[in-house]
């Protein structure tokens, strides 16, 4: 459940922070920062707007904790909530923003050199732009899938959906990330959403 | 092969016979080929975006209820409150101590004169029971002292009669002792009042001294005034003529 502690610990940490325990409250917080600011930044795509999702996460975590009536559901839930923070930060961002894809379909293969290094973060940085394309219900199945490590059966419950309706999310969400990278046109500027 | 079999087969969710069965097809299907390597390579080119480590921890600021919501709360409350009095003839009257609350005229307030007396009975009757006690005690200390001691009851009985004389002259020295007190204070107070007179008197002495050498002053200060005004008159007067 948790990268740092046993399930059996977490849960007890839950149970603290059920009871107004700041400083449980604070090892969550450390526990799960990095991962809910690194999902925020694959949803999002820019720094400043993870920030304020991970704020917007953990405050509702800390007001809402004790609606959580099974700790080892912990996780989905979590997740939701970022979810839901990242889509309303989404929404507060302008619908025309353009995107810039430039020296996609060529070969990334090659040995490490520094040139390859500079090539490893253009194709990170081109990877964090495709998950930017593609339908944000796509996007949150592939980030939590491919980054965070979600069971099909715990994206589900995150999302409130069945694990059919995640899985075809998956693959359409892939599909488009794949035409994307292979189209030609990738130079040209491109409107998203 | 449907979407959720790509994913299941990808993500390692089949069963070893769905598995198998997969391969099969897709071995008869170049472009189904094609299309698992570039998700493969779509997979890895995805991996390729590290996690990042964020910038310090995050301050995470949670609102308390803010108060003046709690004392806009109260003051709704005292507005409902104040409305349905006004509504209902809700009263609250404070007579001599007793808050009264009432719709319509208010009651005059009274005190319960049956518990006041209930009250002032009752205390009486335990002071009673009290003094009941003490003197079934000391009555009963006397018969011990004259049972202990039957050979000398006249001695007991002088012994009581000089405790009672001695008494007697300490509530009269006591007496003494306490008019002499007042007596004292008396003198006390009469001198310093009669000090503070006197000096109240040199005061308002010393007061008209100083006002009638203000008037004083003030006169002389208008009679030479006078004085300048009628010779520079005269001279004005006089002035004109001479030309003349």
């Amino acid at each position: 459940m948790n990268p740092d502690l046993p399930a059996s610990m977490f849960e007890h940490l839950i149970d603290r922070v059920k009871r107004g325990d700041e400083k449980a409250f604070t090892q969550l917080v450390s526990a799960w920062h990095k991962r809910i600011y690194n999902f925020a930044l694959r949803f999002c795509g820019q720094e400043e707007m993870a920030e304020e999702v991970v704020q917007q996460t953990f405050i509702q975590v800390y007001q809402k904790v004790r609606q959580l009536k099974d700790n080892s559901s912990f996780k989905p839930w979590l997740y939701r909530i970022a979810s839901n923070c990242c889509n309303n930060e989404g929404r507060k961002v302008s619908r025309n923003k353009k995107l810039m894809l430039e020296g996609v379909g060529e070969e990334w293969d090659d040995p490490e050199t520094p040139e390859t290094i500079y090539r490893q973060k253009e194709l990170s940085n081109l990877v964090m732009q495709v998950l930017q394309m593609i339908p944000k219900e796509q996007r949150t199945v592939i980030i939590m899938k491919e980054y965070e490590g979600l069971k099909f059966k715990e994206i589900a419950a995150a999302l409130g959906e069945s694990q059919n309706t995640i899985k075809s999310r998956m693959y359409y969400g892939l599909e488009a990330m794949r035409k994307i990278l292979l189209s030609k046109n990738l130079s040209k500027e491109i409107y998203y959403e | 092969m449907n979407d959720r079999d790509w994913i299941d087969y990808l993500y390692g969710e089949m069963t070893e016979e769905d598995v198998s069965k997969f391969e099969e097809r897709m071995d008869s299907d170049p472009v189904a080929q094609k299309k698992l390597e570039s998700f493969r390579q779509m997979r890895f080119l995805m991996h390729q975006h590290e996690d990042v480590k964020p910038t310090g921890t995050p301050m995470i600021v949670v609102q308390q209820p803010k108060s003046w919501l709690r004392w806009t709360a109260i003051a709704a409350s005292l507005l409902v409150l104040l409305v349905a009095g006004r509504l209902l003839d809700f009263r609250v009257s404070v007579d001599d101590g007793l808050i009264q609350l009432s719709y319509g005229q208010a009651h005059e307030a009274k005190p319960n004169e049956s518990v006041i007396l209930a009250q002032l009975n009752e205390q009486k009757n335990e002071w009673q029971s009290s003094i009941n006690m003490l003197r079934s005690d000391l009555q009963l200390a006397m018969q011990q002292m004259q049972a202990n001691s039957t050979d000398q009851p006249t001695t007991k009985f002088a012994d009581y009669r000089y405790v009672e004389s001695a008494l007697h002259d300490l509530q009269g020295q006591n007496q003494q002792m306490a008019d002499q007190l007042v007596e004292s204070l008396r003198r006390e107070q009469n001198e310093n009042t009669e000090a503070l007179i006197n000096d109240l008197l040199r005061y308002w002495d010393e007061q008209r001294k100083a006002d009638l050498q203000l008037v004083n002053d003030g006169l002389q200060n208008l009679a030479q005034s006078i004085q300048l005004s009628s010779d520079t008159y005269a001279q004005l007067i006089q002035q004109p003529f001479e030309n003349y």
